[in-house]
């Protein structure tokens, strides 16, 4: 019992040794990677599902344990992609400025947004926030002020940055800040989750109206893991920014928020490190289903089954769909072995049926 | 919510001492320092209804006062207001002279106001000493402490178990509050609320929705909870026989009107009461 106890604390450091060797590791998985692992392909494929993960994680932080649900978290991701770039090849400044610029922006527009958004609930916050994130996606859909680079995005200039960031053959190096600055987050939002301003969190997720009756005002606890999210966000933006190379407009999309919720909840909300898998299974599937779709298998498939199948989406949909019926709890449901809150709950706490309705409630 | 009509004259036609139960809290500007708790000419109107009527009555430390009253007699909504939940349309909420009427509710519990639920309130999907840690650490200071570790919070911790203890739920803390029996999860919450340490606990009808074995059980621990604590509390109770023995003071709402406030017996004993709401002859 203990023993097992012992084995299952070591899993997560096993595969994080794992995750550290891989640039160094010569080795050759047939189906699941083209080429050796250690290929600045399939570095770059782990590499790019870190930096969502991360995101991911940012937005587990308010959605899964503090029942806040935003339609505006692309919008952060976004400004760690987009002020670096600008900063830096717009007004020529230096890479650290860039960042700090990004961090102090970022955290200025969350602290902004979450005042406005927060005088509103549940749905209503929900589109609110959207507002905010729709309006950051068409400034930098319409190129203002020449800045964003329109539709076309905006290039790193990568005389700016160190040579060990830049090029194919340095993809290890960006491998290993991506991890490293996902392990750093992980261990800030364990912290923050396990401190009495995260039990407070987890108390407005499960029932808000009995933390203002245990003689706390729930908005300063909402706004401030609104705003921590948002910077995490940031952070997940930068090191993404690192590694494709360039700002495009799908990074402050809607479209983006969304697929963050999809990764919290394949990975399971409320879990530190489910939606981080869950980001990773997603941006894996996501780049090797439309390999597989291209593949000979499918190509002499009758035409019926080939041309669904040659859409990634279709597939993923279908494997979606399965994951949400068989593990409502996500994948950290799954491995915890026990069925926890099932998904609904979740969401019931981040949307109240009838906001309005509150007090008839306790009236009856 | 249906009402039937009370005419004005009823009021008229009752003693004097308890259509106006204690004028001597009445006149503004006087407090009497024995009163934890007050209530001054207190009404609630939506529209044209009126669901508090004028309602002022106090509260003396240390006492337990229930108040009964038929369904939409506006038991609650009075207790709303007197929790902040609601705005008055008129009249004043004291808390130990000091008038509370303009706070929100989460204020006027850190003022030592203390809160239950007719509805279960508590927090699901966490287990049920986290519950009463959260609540415990929430009455206290540091909630803010992000860098901090909820754990290491001892004072809570203590707290937390010992309300469990109080109201005996010991063996249960490592459940999630969500998959407590009815009658745990209603003592339950009344742990969370005597974590926070209030002055004054208001009960939302504690019993509501507890087998009828079980609710013996949850009056020996209000019972408790008054005896350990020596707290005030106003409890909001359905049916007279529950509160009887309990109380040394019982206030009858009908029609959102105060028309008794005494002890029990006495309140028993009127004879408009009885007609009107114990339905004896």
């Amino acid at each position: 019992m203990n023993q097992g106890r012992r084995w299952r604390a070591l899993w997560p450091v096993a595969i994080l040794v794992a995750m550290l060797l891989v640039p160094r590791l010569d080795l050759r998985i047939p189906v699941l990677f083209d080429g050796p692992i250690n290929s600045p392909g399939n570095l770059q494929l782990l590499a790019v599902g870190f930096a969502l993960g991360l995101a991911a994680l940012s937005y587990n932080l308010l959605f899964g344990f503090t029942g806040v649900l935003s339609f505006g978290h692309a919008l952060f991701f976004g400004a760690g992609v987009y002020l670096p770039t600008i900063a830096m090849r717009q007004w020529e400044w230096a890479l650290g400025v860039g960042i700090a610029f990004a961090l102090l922006g970022s955290l200025v527009l969350a602290t902004a947004v979450g005042l406005l958004a927060f005088r509103t609930h549940g749905v209503y916050f929900a589109m609110v926030t959207l507002a905010f994130a729709q309006a950051g996606a068409v400034i930098v859909g319409k190129n203002v002020g020449g800045l964003t680079g329109g539709e076309e995005g905006l290039s790193l200039p990568f005389r700016r940055l160190p040579k060990w960031m830049v090029g194919v053959v340095n993809t290890d190096h960006l491998y290993w800040l991506t991890l490293a600055t996902l392990i750093v987050v992980y261990l800030v939002a364990l912290r923050l989750v396990t401190s009495p301003t995260g039990r407070i969190w987890q108390g407005i997720r499960e029932n808000e109206r009995r933390v203002e009756m245990l003689g706390l005002r729930p908005f300063p606890f909402k706004l401030l893991a609104f705003v921590i999210s948002g910077l995490l966000a940031t952070v997940a933006g930068i090191v993404y920014l690192f590694l494709v190379g360039g700002a495009t407009p799908r990074s402050v999309s809607a479209e983006f928020t969304v697929t963050l919720l999809l990764m919290v909840i394949i990975g399971g909300s409320g879990s530190l490190w489910g939606p981080v898998a869950g980001a990773l299974l997603y941006h894996y599937l996501n780049v090797r289903l439309t390999v597989w779709a291209g593949s000979d298998l499918v190509a002499d498939l009758p035409a019926l089954f080939r041309q669904p199948l040659r859409d990634p989406l279709f597939i993923f949909g279908i494997i979606f769909v399965l994951l949400v019926l068989f593990f409502p709890r996500g994948l950290a449901g799954a491995f915890a072995g026990r069925r926890l809150r099932p998904l609904g709950r979740s969401l019931g706490g981040a949307v109240p049926a009838a906001p309005m309705g509150r007090s008839e409630e306790l009236d009856r | 919510m249906a009402r039937e009509g009370r005419g004005e004259g009823t009021v008229a036609s009752l003693p004097p001492d308890l259509a106006s139960p204690s004028p001597q809290h009445l006149s503004p500007g006087t407090y009497d320092p024995a009163l934890i708790l007050e209530t001054r000419e207190l009404s609630l109107r939506f529209g044209g209804a009126t669901i508090v009527d004028d309602v002022s009555f106090g509260v003396p430390e240390g006492l337990f006062v229930s108040i009964i009253g038929p369904n939409g007699a506006g038991k609650t909504s009075l207790f709303n207001l007197i929790s902040g939940l609601y705005r008055p349309s008129s009249g004043h909420v004291l808390l130990r002279g000091r008038d509370i009427t303009a706070l929100p509710p989460f204020a006027r519990v850190r003022q030592g106001l203390g809160r239950s639920f007719q509805l279960t309130t508590i927090f699901p999907g966490i287990p049920t000493l986290e519950n009463a840690h959260l609540a415990a650490q929430a009455g206290g200071s540091g909630n803010f402490a992000f860098w901090r570790s909820a754990a290491a919070n001892r004072a809570a911790r203590e707290r937390a178990a010992w309300a469990l203890e109080t109201v005996g739920l010991r063996g249960r803390e490592r459940v999630l509050a969500g998959s407590l029996a009815h009658g745990d999860k209603r003592k339950l919450e009344l742990a969370l609320l005597i974590c926070t340490e209030p002055a004054v606990l208001l009960l939302d009808e504690p019993t509501a929705g507890v087998s009828a074995e079980e609710v013996p059980v949850m009056l020996d621990v209000i019972r408790r909870i008054r005896q350990v604590e020596g707290k005030t509390i106003l409890m909001v109770e359905h049916k007279m026989d529950v509160v009887h023995d309990l109380s040394d003071r019982v206030a009858v709402l009908a029609n959102g009107a105060l028309v008794a406030y005494d002890e029990p017996d006495a309140v028993m004993a009127d004879p408009f009461v009885r007609s009107a709401y114990l339905g004896v002859a």
